[in-house]
């Protein structure tokens, strides 16, 4: 796993000074000073309101005198009813982060981030290591398994997870007073979209027996938390991180090439990242499978190439720039990728992306500055497909949008940088 | 604080891909804004003129679906399930609506031989089951629930005498009192939702199938959200009309238009950073 430690971390003892701040002579490297009381715990939950599917649901995160550090959904869910027949590895469930339309954060009434589905699932894959996407994407209903989603499926209240990456993974926010609290909005997909029955005949049914939020937090102690909060009084805390945008955009068939105005990207963006789909295939097993592109670029506002002087083309985004920009091999799980034992497995996972941070996965792990383009909302995208499309798709494009989190003793504010 | 008003008309749009329906039709619709607004404070619906053609009856949100389990020890037959799907139609007579019932349930029980099973009406407002079997469980749908009136449970008696289930509630023909326009692609319009419903603004129905609706924004009913995201940016909206229950109604090419009135800041939330 990714927090092995090294195992020439002795030998830099060599060189470096000791510490005796603590009363011991220790390597600096230990001498961390933390309060004796700190205490990391995992809080879980419950949903404030009844979670169903098309409808949508809030978490109300009252802890107080804690640093948020990562949020998990929980849903435990009944088996999947009302179909005959028989049909190998149906009925199964979409992996349950397809299970939401949007995702949204909001403290003090003020939304900080919006998740999105796609967005969510690009972030499990690129932004975790391949031994943690086995343990993430399980949990969850794996994308690659129909037989173990199919197991999933027929256990009545069965538990899925999903790993959400939020602004909470970049910036480590106390929760110390009301103005604080953080309200997690869950909009829920329709049970239609989300259940996979293949050619088994009747209406699925299915209900959320409950929903929680898995919150890994620190206990602050309340004389540091008091502590914080005078200083918070005097001058407000601020942290960066970045905002994702999302921008969906709709291309008729018939066309080989299109560009489309990125109007809702005002800002500096860290990265870029968009996948296509057709749009009768925006459910169900269909919602992860992204069709494949023959190239693209990014054009200024004088239509000229701001990424790379040429178009990128698929396998060199694929292969090569999703070496810098993720830390899984996850898009080599294509028509023409091929992992370890020389497999090629086509789980169609064709996601496109383009960082102008020196470092997006260290970036988005820190919320540090790395680099961004300054985007004014009229760049533009500019794909060609692989053939003439037969049927229209859907652009959904995601950016990562450099900015700042604000918060006081009695109010939070977020702006773009 | 700047104020603007949008006027808005389906027939501008790309229609989406209705993945329910499984077609494409303008209650689900998007519709691009020529000039994006950014610093959005409130949304206000001021105005809305629709065309209302729909059935009472529809299968998308399952209205025509009538679902019951019968035993009638006495034929033999033991936890039968019987699901009968009626066609979809403006059922404006309680005797056309139960008629077609009874043919899909007579069709559907046929095989059963012996088993009676007939709806009618009793004392103007409510329904009757009669039946000869000696267990019958109602189970939950729109047309059970809301539109016949009868409470899900299990009815049984012994085995000589039919059984007789009367609804506690009227009937009602017209349960659409209100549709729903709920743009998706707010953040956030959840202000005004409830037990957890989609909604962002919502069509009270005071006109029947056949005419065209029209509200105007009022002193006593006016609709207003608050965007809470101070990043959104209202470059299009992603329109879906659904019915009280949440579910999406096929609008085919009947197409809408209304107005929205716009408060936003003219003042960018950007700061500057070196």
């Amino acid at each position: 796993m990714s927090n092995n430690s090294s195992s020439t971390d002795h030998l830099s003892n060599l060189i470096q000074s000791r510490n005796t701040s603590l009363g011991l002579n220790l390597p600096s490297r230990q001498a961390i000073t933390v309060p004796s009381n700190l205490k990391s715990e995992v809080v879980i939950i419950p949903a404030t309101s009844q979670p169903n599917f098309g409808s949508y649901f809030i978490f109300d995160v009252k802890e107080r005198n804690c640093i948020i550090s990562d949020l998990v959904l929980n849903f435990n869910v009944s088996a999947i009813g009302g179909l005959t027949g028989s049909v190998t590895n149906y009925p199964n469930f979409s992996p349950a982060v397809f299970w939401t339309t949007k995702i949204e954060l909001v403290v003090n009434n003020v939304t900080i981030d919006t998740l999105y589905p796609a967005s969510n699932f690009i972030a499990q894959q690129f932004f975790n290591e391949d031994e943690d996407r086995v343990l993430i994407n399980d949990a969850e209903g794996s994308y690659a398994s129909l037989a173990q989603r199919n197991t999933m499926a027929t256990t009545s209240g069965q538990n899925y997870y999903v790993k959400l990456r939020t602004f909470y993974n970049e910036c480590h926010i106390p929760i110390l007073t009301d103005s604080h609290n953080l309200q997690i909005r869950i909009y829920m997909d329709q049970l239609a979209n989300i259940v996979n029955q293949s050619t088994l005949t009747g209406t699925p049914t299915a209900t959320i027996n409950y929903a929680n939020v898995i919150v890994k937090v620190l206990k602050i102690p309340s004389d540091v938390a008091t502590n914080r909060l005078n200083l918070m009084m005097k001058k407000p805390e601020q942290n960066f991180y970045h905002n994702l945008r999302y921008s969906p955009f709709a291309i008729q068939s018939g066309v080989t090439q299109t560009t489309v105005v990125l109007t809702p990207f005002v800002g500096n963006i860290a990265a870029l990242f968009f996948v296509v789909r057709p749009t009768t295939g925006l459910t169900q097993n269909n919602i992860y499978q992204f069709t494949a592109i023959s190239n693209f670029a990014i054009l200024d506002s004088t239509s000229s190439n701001c990424v790379g002087g040429q178009p990128i083309p698929s396998n060199l985004a694929l292969y090569y720039l999703n070496l810098f920009y993720s830390k899984s091999s996850y898009t080599s799980e294509n028509a023409t990728g091929s992992n370890l034992a020389g497999t090629v497995i086509n789980n169609y996972s064709n996601v496109y992306a383009w960082a102008f941070s020196s470092n997006i996965c260290e970036a988005l792990s820190h919320g540090l500055l790395l680099g961004h383009r300054k985007f004014l909302g009229n760049e533009q995208l500019q794909i060609t497909f692989t053939s003439s499309l037969a049927s229209a798709v859907q652009v959904d494009v995601f950016a990562y949008c450099q900015s700042v989190f604000e918060q006081g003793s009695s109010y939070v504010k977020c702006m773009a940088l | 604080m700047l104020k603007t008003l949008i006027h808005l008309d389906s027939i501008d749009g790309i229609h989406n891909y209705d993945t329910i329906l499984k077609s494409y039709h303008c209650y689900n619709t998007n519709i691009n804004i020529n000039k994006p607004i950014r610093n959005i404070k409130e949304i206000s619906l001021k105005s809305l003129e629709m065309p209302i053609f729909f059935n009472n009856i529809r299968s998308p949100n399952r209205s025509n679906l009538f679902n019951f389990t019968f035993s009638n020890s006495a034929l033999g037959f033991y936890n039968i399930s019987i699901s009968v799907t009626i066609p979809e139609f403006n059922y404006n007579n309680i005797n056309t609506l139960l008629s077609a019932l009874n043919n899909s349930i007579s069709s559907a029980i046929i095989t059963y031989h012996g088993v009676t099973f007939i709806l009618s009406v009793t004392n103007t407002y409510y329904i009757t089951i009669n039946t000869n079997c000696n267990i019958i469980i109602l189970n939950d749908s729109i047309l059970m629930n809301y539109i016949l009136g009868f409470v899900s449970n299990t009815y049984s008696i012994g085995v000589l005498s039919n059984l007789i289930i009367t609804t506690t509630n009227f009937y009602c023909l017209n349960i659409d009192n209100y549709i729903i326009l709920y743009i998706t692609n707010l953040n956030s319009g959840s202000d005004t939702n409830v037990n957890g419903r989609l909604l962002t603004f919502k069509i009270p129905l005071n006109t029947i199938t056949g005419n065209i609706l029209y509200i105007g924004d009022s002193n006593t009913f006016n609709q207003t959200i608050s965007i809470t995201d101070p990043y959104y940016i209202l470059s299009s909206l992603n329109l879906m009309i659904l019915d009280r229950f949440g579910f999406p109604i096929n609008g085919g090419n009947a197409n809408f238009s209304f107005t929205l009135g716009i408060t936003y800041d003219k003042q960018p939330n950007i700061i500057k950073y070196k």
